[in-house]
């Protein structure tokens, strides 16, 4: 098992990568709606 | 199993090739349909690319880093196993698109609208959804080693001493995280297209250059997600053969971030025939060969770790020094099709097949084949059969040369590629090599495939290190216990192991920097 601290900060750059990604996927959608329909 | 699992892909796009060059081993040739062509030649970039070389080193990436940082696992051991499982799954969802009716994807791996809007049946759907999972298994992979590199480095193991795999693993991850949602953003809105009515890809309002964009905003990232675990694999191999320290450690560090950075801004240099103004078609072009400065300084790397070294030609040194070679072969061919004047005549030819191959196709083979004779004895705990390996490597080695080289002399008299078949009997001598070469490297990658089964039960039993390497994995037993280390030895530069032989030979310790 990790140490709690360990886990933590595991935790939160996991969470902050992920939100990156999101953020990624989320603006290439609204580049293609606003080169399309903008 | 991902190892396992990936080497099986590698097999089937190995097969789609012979099919491929068995079709064109002469002119008017009919060995396959002109669809199933489209449908082999479409998986097999789909395949080598998607389920073979970035998960491989994915594969590698899992094995190794928490073994080259010290770390008892990855970070999250569960979502490992998730990425493991959706790479499978990717693949079975893709694939399954033989079995229904329309085929399998037939618009190319890079899928192009409007063809591949237009494009029936169901398969280039089955095709983006498998993407999709891939992409999330990848997006999952990449996020657990970058936990795992940032977080999980044993006392001792500063970023400035991380072995040069690790290093890679940590660049291909970010470089995932960063493109990777950009892809499969792209291909939600080709999924729309082809079945609830949208129109973002519409060539009335210049849709296929917009997915141009976003496809190779992605896609040319991803040559170095595939090559630089590759490069990664050299640099810790080429120094233990060499008997010598690496040749400038943090000019190898800095050039692999610097590639990548550079690999985010030279998408364009794939799309010069679309007509970009010229100041544009000048930029990609002075970045595209800006690349080829930190590519450089890895090849001097390479053989400044070399030169004047005990060299010992062990199969993995082969491999690395072929790879050095044949990379360099790939990079030459490079800077012609980066520079867009040259490139508007060579587009889509077979120069360009060639080219992608050696850049590309010699990561799997050499650098991955290199990697695996490398590391296989710390991951079966035997030896391979060294005799058959350097056999193979050799057919290998002329095999690949043989399949590649011709392409560059047929592109450059004009094939096109991506056609099914062709009518100049002026290239049939040298397709008729290419084919024969095809089976040729074939032959060398079943014989290695059989010497790592065939060792798993007869090879001779592995110490802890057995080629005298520096790096933490090799301190271990081979095979590692399931918590990878009994205990750690102190950690005061790049070579560990190397300074606890100096120190058994009573040398006096490395003072850490």
């Amino acid at each position: 098992m990790l140490d709690r601290p360990t886990a933590q900060r595991n935790l939160t750059l996991a969470l902050k990568l992920a939100i990156f990604a999101a953020l990624m996927f989320a603006g290439t959608l609204l580049v293609g709606v606003l080169v399309r329909y903008g | 199993m991902y190892l396992y699992t990936t080497f099986f892909f590698f097999a089937v796009g190995g097969l789609m090739a012979l099919a491929i060059r068995l079709q064109l081993e002469h002119a008017n040739n009919q060995v396959v349909s002109a669809e199933s062509y489209d449908r082999l030649f479409t998986m097999h970039g789909t395949t080598m690319i998607f389920l073979f070389v970035i998960p491989v080193m994915a594969a590698f990436g899992n094995y190794l880093v928490p073994l080259q940082i010290g770390a008892r696992d990855m970070a999250f051991p569960r979502l490992n196993a998730a990425s493991y499982w959706l790479v499978l799954f990717g693949g079975i969802v893709m694939y399954s698109s033989f079995l229904w009716g329309g085929g399998a994807a037939d618009a190319g791996w890079t899928a192009y609208p409007p063809l591949s809007v237009l494009s029936p049946g169901h398969g280039l759907d089955l095709w983006i959804v498998g993407l999709h999972i891939l992409g999330l298994a990848s997006l999952l992979g990449a996020i657990n080693f970058i936990c795992t590199i940032h977080n999980m480095r044993a006392p001792g193991m500063r970023l400035s001493r991380m072995p040069l795999f690790t290093w890679a693993i940590d660049v291909y991850a970010v470089m995932l995280v960063v493109s990777g949602p950009v892809f499969a953003g792209a291909l939600t809105l080709l999924l729309l297209d082809r079945n609830y009515g949208t129109s973002f890809y519409q060539p009335a309002t210049h849709g296929p250059i917009l997915y141009q964009h976003l496809f190779w905003f992605y896609s040319h990232p991803v040559v170095y997600v595939m090559a630089l675990p590759g490069f990664g694999m050299i640099s810790e191999i080429v120094p233990v053969f060499s008997r010598k320290p690496l040749f400038g450690y943090k000019a190898l560090v800095y050039s692999l971030v610097a590639i990548a950075f550079l690999g985010f801004l030279v998408w364009g240099h794939h799309m010069f025939a679309v007509g970009f103004s010229t100041p544009l078609q000048v930029w990609f072009m002075v970045a595209s060969m800006a690349i080829g400065v930190p590519t450089g300084v890895k090849i001097f790397n390479w053989i400044g770790t070399m030169w004047m070294g005990r060299i010992r030609f062990e199969p993995p040194m082969l491999y690395a020094v072929a790879f050095v070679g044949l990379f360099m072969i790939g990079g030459l061919s490079g800077i012609f099709v980066a520079a867009f004047p040259i490139d508007l005549y060579v587009t889509d030819s077979y120069f360009v097949v060639a080219h992608f191959h050696y850049v590309l196709g010699t990561v799997p083979v050499f650098a991955v084949l290199g990697g695996l004779h490398y590391w296989y004895p710390k991951m079966s705990g035997r030896m391979l059969d060294r005799a058959l390996a350097i056999r193979a490597f050799w057919i290998i080695f002329v095999g690949f040369n043989m399949t590649f080289f011709p392409m560059h002399d047929l592109g450059l008299s004009g094939m096109p590629r991506r056609v099914s078949t062709y009518t100049n009997h002026a290239w049939d001598a040298a397709n008729l090599i290419s084919t024969i070469g095809a089976f040729v490297l074939a032959t060398g990658v079943l014989m290695v495939l059989w010497n790592c089964l065939h060792s798993l039960r007869v090879g001779r039993i592995a110490p802890a290190d057995p080629w005298g390497a520096n790096s933490l994995e090799w301190y271990t037993s081979s095979p590692p216990p399931p918590h990878n280390f009994d205990e750690l030895p102190p950690i005061r530069s790049e070579r560990p192991l190397y300074d606890l032989r100096r120190e058994a030979a009573g040398a006096p310790a490395a003072t850490g920097d």
